[in-house]
């Protein structure tokens, strides 16, 4: 890792959620200063938001709780670890929502795919770990889904960052 | 008239007639707010409105939870025989969850005049 952020501890609530955005700029602006975070943290903070959405609403279902978060650059990418001691997420990555299937709920985590670059997620003792890394403008390379164990669960596209 | 405003968030709706509602949006319309647009959108898809019209001009960020309201407001509407429609944002970010989703494509959705 090049550049780390400061870490961010969030309660696990709806409210607390907004604090990403603040810390994004920040981070945005220490790891990777040669751009500009106004123009392109909103897809990365959409992303995060519904995840951190998913963790609040399916992970501590509205239990106390906290979310965890730091962000480094690795490369040519921006990688952000989120991690939360709640429920194990019992989805697949794989097969998570169409977004054209027109239904009320259920984007989140879909939305969190398309924005970003690759979504890896692996439940370690009672920790969820997700690990969400998204290319820099500039960085259109590719990468290879793999699948490393039964606990880990991985998604990857091959795209820079999407607006 | 009536208004909730806390933080960045508003919602108002600007007028309403028997027949038609138009409900204004401010701020961030995410998980954490977005129930107080469900309220207004809800009490005001009664039999005999022929148009409800949301404005998000002046949103600053929509989540998915956002958009799940607005559907379902759009639902209401056409259940009591009402047209839905939607004033753009005017910030990118805000409207990057109708791209995505291809809700653009569904919603009549139209720029500010």
């Amino acid at each position: 890792m090049e550049t780390m952020s400061p870490l961010l501890n969030i309660a696990a609530d709806l409210f607390a959620v907004r604090e990403l955005g603040p810390w994004l700029h920040a981070t945005v602006s220490s790891t990777v200063p040669e751009f500009s975070a106004d123009e392109i943290v909103g897809p990365i903070e959409l992303a995060l938001h519904e995840l951190c959405i998913n963790i609040v609403e399916h992970s501590y279902q509205g239990a106390v709780g906290s979310i965890r978060l730091s962000g480094a650059r690795i490369g040519d990418q921006l990688v952000f670890m989120v991690s939360d001691i709640g429920s194990a997420f019992d989805g697949d990555l794989g097969n998570v929502r169409d977004t054209q299937e027109h239904t009320i709920r259920g984007y989140g985590l879909a939305i969190l795919q398309q924005l970003a670059s690759r979504v890896d997620y692996e439940r370690v003792d009672s920790a969820n770990n997700w690990r969400v890394a998204f290319a820099l403008p500039s960085a259109t390379t590719s990468t290879t889904t793999t699948s490393t164990s039964t606990t880990t669960n991985t998604i990857s596209t091959n795209k820079g960052m999407k607006q | 008239v009536s208004q909730t405003s806390v933080d960045s968030f508003a919602v108002q709706v600007q007028t309403v007639t028997t027949i038609t509602a138009v409900i204004t949006v401010a701020g961030r319309l995410d998980a954490a707010r977005c129930s107080e647009l469900r309220v207004l959108t809800e009490s005001h898809t009664q039999p005999g409105l022929s148009r409800m019209s949301i404005d998000l001009r002046n949103a600053q960020f929509i989540d998915s939870v956002g958009l799940a309201a607005l559907v379902k407001a759009m639902r209401d509407s056409q259940a009591v025989g009402a047209t839905f429609d939607i004033v753009k944002p005017s910030n990118d970010d805000a409207m990057r969850i109708f791209r995505l989703s291809k809700f653009d494509e569904v919603f009549d959705m139209r720029d500010a005049t």
